[in-house]
């Protein structure tokens, strides 16, 4: 079920709160690493974009947000992640799999079941995540993961995430870059 | 965030509890299964028309069908571009957005609900297509099952016959995203020869009522009757539980939060 993992390359995992954080951060990381790399940000397939855009009213529940977003991320991995270590170069996952086990452990969702969704993705060589303080406003349901589940579920998820990286940290699961 | 845990699943106990008290007066989620060109959605229809007019009230739900989900699955079906496991997961998604949404509250509204599809045409397909059953098993978890399952079971032979008279099977519909094949008829030879043998493995495990789709069509809704007329008062299974627990603890905090609302 996981996909093939290329030897070579780097794939370092970057998870925020905030999606306007993505790419200044992600160069960031980049640069402090080999200097030159890629990026690979949420809804490069454009589910959700396309989704938001829908209006009909309907919204989706934790669950189904879950399996849109492991959809999401096999798409990234497919086009972008691992075509890139293919070719031996650094990779930036911004946001990967902790972002998706946050949301689900905020949710309530049970871990076992978020295990066997995220089956297929390979575990970053390095896992960092941006602490800063949060903007006073919710950015648009289209900024990022984070916003989108808060529009959601019509709440600011902003400090559960927060909180869940603190934790991840906390226990060494990841660095605050 | 404690406190909301605690009243959901208070909510969750007290709907289970509602739920099981209705026993009887719930509807019954009945399944049309089988491979394309077994005749299943003529069955649906001859069934939902029957079942309305012994006055019920019916409600139907197709594969892949939620407003939300549909149009994004149809237009990367459209562009070829999706592979087995996205093919996979964005069915889940749309499965149990219908579920969530549709199926589980016309249920305890006591409608009868006929599927034309349900979780079993994913099983059969993603596993014709080399996934693990374990880990679809998983993807559509927790698993709600339907009260009665009627297979139509049909030969690979008939089923492209069927198919060829009206039509040029579409890509996916042909497996060729995993034959590789470019001759969709032959492509759909193959694939639905592994569908049907996905099928028939389920039949056994999970005890389907099959119905010989090559007798003569009104033959099929008679026996399909005279078979929900023998199964028709049943208690909620006690192995739907952890699938309406989760629904109801979620949708209503969902909806506390605007979800669904």
């Amino acid at each position: 079920m996981a996909l093939r993992v290329p030897t070579s390359g780097q794939l370092l995992s970057l998870d925020i709160v905030e999606g306007r954080d993505a790419v200044p951060a992600a160069k960031e990381l980049i640069k402090s690493k080999s200097g030159h790399g890629g990026i690979s940000s949420w809804d490069a397939s454009s589910i959700f974009f396309e989704m938001n855009s829908l209006e009909i009213g309907e919204k989706p529940s934790p669950r189904t947000i879950v399996l849109l977003y492991a959809a999401d991320l096999f798409f990234r991995l497919r086009w972008e992640i691992i075509p890139a270590l293919d070719e031996g170069k650094c990779v930036v996952a911004v946001p990967y799999l902790q972002t998706g086990f946050a949301f689900g452990a905020i949710a309530g969702l049970p871990n076992k079941w978020l295990r066997e969704v995220f089956r297929f993705a390979p575990a970053a060589h390095e896992s960092f995540r941006v602490n800063a303080a949060p903007s006073c406003k919710l950015g648009v349901a289209t900024a990022g993961f984070v916003e989108f589940c808060s529009n959601v579920l019509n709440q600011d998820l902003r400090p559960k995430f927060a909180a869940y990286f603190d934790d991840l940290e906390r226990r060494g699961a990841c660095r605050s870059l | 965030m404690n406190i909301i845990i605690e009243t959901a699943k208070q909510r969750a106990k007290r709907l289970c509890e509602e739920i099981q008290r209705k026993g009887k007066d719930r509807g019954l989620l009945i399944a049309f299964e089988g491979p394309d060109g077994s005749g299943k959605t003529t069955q649906r229809k001859l069934f939902k028309d029957w079942l309305a007019g012994e006055g019920y009230s019916v409600t139907t739900t197709k594969w892949n069908s939620s407003k939300l989900i549909k149009p994004i699955i149809k237009a990367r079906k459209n562009m070829r571009s999706i592979t087995r496991e996205e093919f996979c997961l964005l069915h889940a998604a749309d499965f149990r957005h219908r579920l969530e949404q549709e199926i589980l509250p016309a249920l305890v509204e006591g409608k009868m609900v006929v599927a034309d599809r349900f979780l079993f045409t994913a099983l059969a397909r993603d596993a014709a297509r080399g996934l693990e059953l374990d880990w679809l098993l998983h993807i559509y978890s927790p698993l709600y099952w339907p009260d009665i399952v009627f297979y139509f079971s049909v030969s690979p032979e008939t089923s492209g016959k069927r198919i060829a008279a009206t039509r040029t099977p579409k890509y996916y519909e042909a497996g060729q995203d995993v034959t590789n094949i470019d001759d969709p008829f032959e492509s759909y030879r193959q694939f639905i020869s592994r569908v049907i043998q996905e099928y028939e493995a389920l039949s056994i495990i999970f005890k389907f009522i099959t119905i010989d789709a090559e007798a003569p069509i009104y033959d099929q809704h008679l026996l399909i009757r005279k078979l929900f007329q023998e199964s028709r008062e049943r208690p909620w299974p006690q192995w739907n539980e952890e699938a309406i627990t989760d629904w109801a603890t979620m949708i209503p905090r969902a909806r506390e939060a605007g979800v669904g609302s």
